[in-house]
This record gives structure tokens, sequence and C-alpha cells, in this order.
């Protein structure tokens, strides 16, 4: 009589126990992949959710001084105005608009004092693929029509219908903002051609905002190859990023990440904790059969395998169907709660493989600890257990 | 001359008491020979130690105390392997409780004993020896399907079927009610017929062991 055909007769005679022991170590496996593939698709949603945000890049004359840039709002050096065309075809952003911008004094027409303002000369934007969009600033600005921002509108009140005297000429208000407390309260847009022949700049930009700049998800840093691909088709510019939102939305996907990988090795411990310790008590119930084997003279390594054996066994199946409906039972929920679709359980191999070595080493180590004491032990105290 | 089947000098057994009490010394210093072809009653008060003296001649126990040799080699200076080898061939258990594995049939328990023989061969071998025994009928069964001396009777075949030179009975018919009991007695009989020898812890005075050579005493630890 074989320890494998004893073996195979107890877990017949066992069957609920094999049961619940398949069932336990499955529904640990199983909890495990659905928490790491939910996680995953949490992951990848995040991305989604900011690649749609998208960055918004300024591209710059490359002699352009920062700290004189931040602290006027503007690029004292130019680019030519065609350069926005150079990137109709390009796959980056979705939307492009071609500015001119600069600090000049503004008076109101009739009156004596004047105000310093941002002028901004805003082109035509240039859409992905030729796509018709909804322009970004919701206004078609006709040459000498002007939109004033709330500060300035504010402090020389202005509204809809008046004139405005910009560097001797005079433009008519077509729109006066709110206050929106930033850089727009004290700033004045106006067509990019009556800037430029305001400022006597014709055919010339000095910015090119690039806006809602999308890359592929499992790009790591976006902004990188924004640089890359936008400084390649435009020599003699240069790519600041201007997005805080952009940059929370990516801390935000950074600590949902982190949040996973911190949390996968608990739940992996939680759950090989779970599927040790039923290992180790189903063990250690049968004590008492080793010291019988052993008072017949069965071998340490035959009696080993007798317990550790079954475990393994056990394991490996609970394993398997864990591992199956862990997938199944994620592919269905991510299904359900994210839009990215089953499809992002991805490539599940890792999960077979860990969760088929793992949960059967987790159970055949814990069973070794009470059939080690039981093979160390004298057989007869083994014996009187039962 | 032969060396005896077991001779036993200055054995003692102590085990820790519980509660922190000190150790308890159920053997202390005992003197034993056991020769070949014997059928030995070994009886004694309920705590006197007989259980624990069949286990260290077993090798199931190691003694706190003293020399126990088995056909002349100390049995405790052996290899856990050579014992164990003692136990899988010349020396047979019978235990009160029978021990018998719930899950494998008469017959499988049986076989059981008989290690790495072939499957089929251990059990044609189990089921002679159940069949000698008058359980034939019954080797299929799965203990839970036996009556108590049934059970018994697979627990004696268990120990028969690797034909050792020495069974360890311990009050293997404690159990039992009197016919039963005959049976099991009678079947250790025979095998003492047949050359065997046999040392049983029994509390059963009233029954006769007609066949039994000699009888020991176990009280205060020493026989």
């Amino acid at each position: 009589m074989t320890l494998v055909s004893t073996l195979l007769a107890e877990l017949r005679h066992r069957w609920m126990s094999a049961l619940l022991t398949i069932a336990s170590v499955g529904l640990a496996v199983a909890a495990v992949d659905v928490f790491v593939l939910l996680g995953r698709a949490a992951e990848m949603q995040t991305r989604i959710v900011q690649r749609d945000i998208g960055l918004n890049v300024l591209v710059l004359p490359v002699e352009t001084d920062l700290s004189n840039y931040y602290a006027r709002g503007h690029s004292e050096y130019t680019l030519p105005a065609e350069y926005v065309e150079r990137l109709e075809d390009q796959e980056v952003a979705n939307r492009l608009v071609p500015m001119l911008r600069r600090r000049v004094a503004v008076q109101a027409t009739g009156q004596a004092s004047g105000l310093e303002v941002l002028l901004t000369g805003i082109g035509e934007e240039v859409f992905k693929g030729g796509q018709n969009k909804k322009a970004v600033f919701g206004m078609r600005l006709e040459e000498g029509e002007v939109v004033v921002g709330g500060e300035v509108a504010a402090l020389m009140g202005l509204e809809r219908g008046d004139s405005l005297r910009i560097l001797g000429e005079d433009l008519r208000v077509k729109r006066a903002l709110t206050r929106a407390g930033s850089e727009e309260d004290v700033t004045v847009y106006g067509n990019l051609m009556t800037v430029q022949r305001l400022l006597g700049l014709e055919g010339r930009i000095n910015e090119i905002q690039a806006l809602e700049c999308h890359c592929d998800a499992t790009v790591s840093d976006p902004l990188a190859l924004l640089r890359a691909q936008l400084e390649g088709l435009l020599p003699g510019t240069r790519v600041l990023r201007r997005a805080a939102l952009a940059d929370a939305r990516r801390v935000q996907r950074l600590a949902a990440e982190q949040l996973l990988s911190a949390a996968t090795p608990v739940a992996l411990l939680l759950a090989g904790l779970l599927v040790a310790l039923l290992a180790w008590l189903n063990a250690r119930e049968r004590r008492a059969e080793l010291g019988l084997l052993r008072t017949l003279g069965s071998s340490a390594v035959g009696m080993a395998l007798f317990v550790v054996g079954r475990t393994a066994i056990l394991g490996l199946i609970g394993a398997a169907l864990g591992t199956w409906v862990g997938v199944a039972a994620s592919a269905q929920l991510i299904a359900r709660i994210y839009s990215v679709g089953a499809a992002t359980t991805g490539d599940t191999a890792i999960l077979w493989s860990l969760g088929l070595l793992l949960a059967p080493l987790c159970a055949s180590l814990a069973a070794l600890v009470p059939v080690a004491w039981a093979l160390r032990a004298d057989p007869a105290e083994v014996l009187s257990i039962d | 001359m032969t060396d005896p089947l077991f001779q036993v000098e200055g054995l003692c057994q102590s085990f820790d008491a519980p509660g922190g009490l000190g150790a308890l010394r159920v053997l202390d210093g005992l003197e034993l020979s056991l020769e070949h072809g014997e059928f030995v009653l070994l009886r004694g008060p309920s705590g006197s130690g007989k259980s624990t003296l069949l286990q260290l001649l077993g090798g199931l126990r190691r003694p706190t105390e003293g020399s126990l040799r088995f056909e002349g080699e100390e049995l405790f200076e052996l290899t856990e392997a050579r014992r164990r080898r003692l136990r899988a061939g010349p020396i047979g258990f019978v235990f009160q409780e029978m021990h018998l594995l719930p899950y494998l049939s008469a017959r499988a328990n049986v076989a059981l004993a008989l290690g790495r023989t072939p499957r089929r061969e251990a059990l044609q071998r189990a089921d002679e020896v159940l069949g000698s025994l008058g359980l034939n009928e019954r080797r299929m069964h799965r203990p839970g399907q036996l009556s108590a001396g049934e059970r018994q009777r697979v627990a004696v075949a268990r120990a028969l079927v690797r034909e050792p030179r020495v069974i360890l009975a311990d009050e293997p018919t404690g159990s039992l009610d009197p016919e039963n009991a005959a049976q099991v007695l009678g079947l250790l009989g025979d095998y003492h017929s047949a050359g065997g020898t046999v040392l049983m812890v029994t509390h059963a005075s009233e029954l006769a062991m007609q066949s039994h050579t000699r009888e020991l005493h176990l009280c205060n630890g020493r026989v």
C-alpha cells in the first residue's frame, strides 16, 4: 500500500475538507488577483483621466530669459508666425494658439490716465488633424477688436462698445471680462494681425500655446516626450510646461501608484498567511496519523510527502481556480466600474505564475511545521495526540 | 545460545508532571528479560507504567535512563532509521485504541503495514491474513463500518501481516465485550503457538489466559 494511494483515499474520504481547503486557498488567491487587477485598472484609469486633461505647454523663442518672462509675462524675442503652421500635422497637442504678447500702456478714449496691460494678440487656432473645434477663447476677434480683462475694465470703466487707445490707435471693446484673479485681469486680447501691426512686428509671434497635449497613458515623462517632439519640429524654440492642474493630477496618479505598490505586498502577505494558517491547522490535525505511520515504520520523507503533498496538491488546485475566478471577476468588475475596459487585466501570466507557485509553497511550508514536530517527537507522544 | 528478545536493565522513565510539580518517575530501575517464543502478560494498576514500558520496548519513546537491548543490540544506540526498520519488521504493535486510518478499508489498513511492498501483493497478503481471522467478508469495509471487535481484529491483522518476531499488545481487549475479547486473545494465542512472542498489557484478570507462559506485575515502576 503506497502513501500515494493512501493520500488519494484520504482525499476521497475527507472530500468536504478537501473542497473547503481548495475553496479557502482559491478565495485568498482570487481576492489578491482582484485587488491587483482592480488596482491596475484604477491606475490606468487615472492615467487616462490625466491624459484627457492634457498638458498645456508653451513654445517660446530659445533666447527667452525665463526670469524676465515670468516677471513680464512675455518673451522679448520673437518667432516666425509660420512656425505654428509647421505643427499642423503634429499629433501632440489638440490645439495650438499663436500669440504675440507685450506689455504696453493703454488709455481709454477721452481719458488722460493710462494703464500698463499685457497686450496679447491671438492668432487662428490650429487644431490637431485639421479638425474644426470651438476656439479656446470662445470668440473670434476681428481686426480692430479687443477683449479687456476684468481689472482693466474695472479700472478704466470699460464696457462693450467702448474705445480703447493702444499705441496710438483706437480699438473697439468687444467684451469686458469679469475679474478672474489671474494674469488675465490685466490682459487685453486682440486679433494677432492687429497686435502685430500695432507693435510693428508683422509676421512675428513670441509664444505658441500648445494646449491639451496628449501622450500615451504609459508614457512616464510626457513633458520630455513633448519637448523632444516640438523642439525637433521647431528649431530655436524652448518648451515650457504650464499646467498646475495636470501637475496635481500627476501627483495624484503617483500617489495611487504608490498606494497600490505598498498595498499589494500587504494583500499578498495576508493571503499567504491565511493559506499558511489553513495548511498548518490541517497538518496539525493529522499528527496522530503521522504517529501511526511512524509506529508502522514509514520513512520520514514518505510521511512528509503524505501530509505536505496533500496540502500542495490542494493548494495548487485552489490557486488555479482562484486565479481563474479572480481574473474573470476582475474583468467583469473593471468593465462595470472603469471605462478602461476589461482588456486592462492585460497579461495575467504573472498572476498565474505567482498564484500557482506561491499558494502551494506557502501552504506546504506551513504544513511542514507540524509535520516536522511530529517527525522529531517520540512516536508515542505523537500517537497519544489522538 | 541466542540473545533474549528483549533485555532491560535499570530502565527509568520520567515525565514532567503537569503544573510544574517536578518529574514524575513512572519506571524506576526496571529489570526484565523476554525470551523468544514467550507469551507474557503484563499487569499492574493504572499509571504503573505498563503502556510506557511497551512504548519503550517498541522504540516509540526514548527512556530517561537504563539499557534496553533488542536481540543483543542497544535499541536507542541505533539510528532512527534502524529503529524504524525494526518497527516495520520484527516488532509489531496492537493498541487498545486500534489506530486504524478511518479512510482506508480494512484490507488497505492492513496492507499499509507492508510499507514498500507492491500494492497488489500487499493487498493480497492483507486479504489472506484477514481471511484467516474470519474477516474476509468485511475486508472492503472501512473502520467506521466495523464493530469494535472487528476493528481490533483488523488491528491484530495489521500487526500479524508483517510476520513480526514479537507483538507488543497494549490492552487489545480493553474496549471489547467478552466474546470479542476471547476472539482477539485466540488470535494472539495462535500467533504464539506458531512461534511468535507476545508481551501483552491487560487488566482482564477474569479472562482465561491459557496460552500465556509468564505473568508479570508492575508496581512502583518495577517488575
